[in-house]
């Protein structure tokens, strides 16, 4: 395999990989069909319930981030070009810039309009339909509706946690929080239906208002987390939400060689792999390109994600910068 | 059947319960064929079921006339419990009072009956009543009542 210079590679994943990529893609297209039928089938039912119009919204939106990862599956393939010389791993961050402000925007929204109803004391009326021939209340329908769009979603979430756990996929990582978390909204939905049942009025209300809540948390999470991509932010673990140690790693696998003196590493995330420079201070000035060679070697071997790592030989971390000619005027 | 064994849904208000022990105040607009006055005395459509209804359960009903606005928010208010008079689902007080299903369409819209907000009891007992009552005849005697308009 050849790769040019000055080009981000496009495939990034190792061979031992691609089967986890493919079972995620696998899910994720599961998950929309799901979504599809799930969001279907709570419009059908949802009536003048507060918390069935959230819970249908809530699941409108749980349809980006597989998008979003679908999207960045094809992407990731795609070699970088003359105009987008680092690849396409970014496009996925700005989808989940998008998801983060539409999540925060509509949780906003569905909170206040929850309090509103709540406030001015709006009774849902939920009456009947012919079933096969029988009259049935709505609300059995909706708490069916509820079931069927939260139990499976758990499950789902629970492959793609570890699915992304393999894989190092924030996008995979954050959709499988946000359905894992989803129990909670379909228990909400669940009491609140349940309360109108039993003649609580406000209790379809209150239940809107937790999902909101909700809902305007999740968005918050992914607009930090977009922010924090965004910005270049050290790499962080997906699993423990802690800064990932291979920075140092790298850097004291370098220091290690017998001819470096000092070495300095600043990485960041595009998609699954790691972009960055090492900066090495050698003791002396020979073979500097076997030696360039030799760390980025090092770099490949210590982890698959280190694929495009640049490095530099300085003659010492701290540079010289020219204080006295700009300030002190 | 798990809904009838837990006697789901229950109203807020009570108004079923309410209905069943001091009878119904029914409050009606008056709008042939729906509703209208012959000779002193209420006729039409959904008067004619409504009788049909109160008889079938037993209890009693006072109707009261007046403009739709003064009823409907008489109606919100829980001072009556149920306003009739041709009134069809796209209404601009559909969030503020509760609406049956619709039982029968025409060009007008489709038609309701208005319940208090939010008593689902009551809500029910009504459309089980309508669903299963005979329209064409409520229609064919509407017409020939208040004279097709």
């Amino acid at each position: 395999m050849s790769e040019r210079w000055g080009h981000t590679p496009a495939h990034e994943l190792p061979c031992a990989k691609e089967p986890a990529m493919r079972s995620a893609v696998r899910v994720e297209v599961v998950s929309l069909f799901f979504f599809a039928s799930a969001i279907a089938f709570t419009a059908v039912v949802m009536g003048q319930s507060q918390a069935m119009k959230t819970v249908w919204i809530d699941d409108m939106l749980g349809m980006v981030p597989p998008i979003a990862v679908l999207a960045a599956s094809h992407l990731r393939r795609r070699e970088a070009t003359d105009a987008y010389r680092y690849g396409y791993h970014r496009a996925v961050t700005i989808a989940f810039l998008v998801a983060a402000v539409a999540l925060l925007g509509f949780g906003t929204y569905l909170l206040g309009e929850s309090l509103y109803t709540l406030f001015r004391a709006e009774r849902p009326t939920i009456g009947s339909v012919t079933v096969f021939g029988r009259d049935l209340w709505l609300g059995w329908l909706m708490l069916a509706a509820l079931v069927w769009s939260a139990a499976p979603t758990v499950i789902l979430g629970r492959i793609k946690l570890r699915l992304a756990h393999d894989l190092h996929d924030k996008a995979l990582y954050t959709d499988a929080l946000m359905n894992k978390a989803d129990w909670m909204t379909g228990l909400a939905g669940v009491l609140g239906v349940l309360g109108i049942g039993v003649g609580l009025w406000w209790a379809d209300a209150a239940a809107a208002c937790a999902i909101a809540v909700d809902i305007t948390r999740d968005g918050a999470r992914n607009l930090i987390a977009a922010f924090g991509d965004l910005m270049d932010r050290r790499p962080r673990d997906v699993a423990c939400q802690c800064d990932d140690p291979l920075p140092e790693r790298l850097a004291a696998a370098v220091l290690a060689l017998p001819w470096v003196r000092d070495v300095s590493v600043r990485l960041r995330e595009h998609g699954h792999v790691f972009i960055g420079e090492v900066f090495v201070v050698p003791v002396d000035e020979s073979t500097p390109l076997r030696r360039i060679e030799q760390v980025g070697a090092l770099a490949r071997a210590l982890h698959w994600r280190l694929t495009d790592v640049t490095v530099q030989l300085v003659p010492s971390l701290i540079q010289d910068t020219c204080d006295e000619a700009c300030g002190d005027a | 059947m798990l809904g009838v064994a837990c006697g789901l849904p229950r109203d807020p208000q009570g108004t079923a319960a309410h209905v069943a022990a001091d009878g119904a105040r029914v409050g009606v607009v008056l709008q042939a064929p729906w509703a209208c006055e012959r000779d002193g005395r209420l006729a039409g459509a959904e008067v004619a079921l409504l009788r049909r209804f109160a008889r079938a359960r037993g209890i009693d009903m006072s109707f009261e006339t007046g403009g739709e606005t003064r009823l409907l928010a008489a109606l919100q208010r829980f001072e009556l419990d149920l306003v009739i008079g041709g009134l069809v689902e796209d209404n601009p007080w559909s969030d503020r009072v509760g609406f049956t299903r619709p039982y029968h369409e025409d060009g007008a819209g489709e038609h309701v009956l208005a319940v208090p907000p939010g008593e689902n009891a009551w809500t029910m007992q009504l459309e089980a009543f309508l669903a299963g009552a005979d329209l064409a005849g409520a229609l064919a005697r509407g017409a020939a009542e208040c004279g097709d308009p």
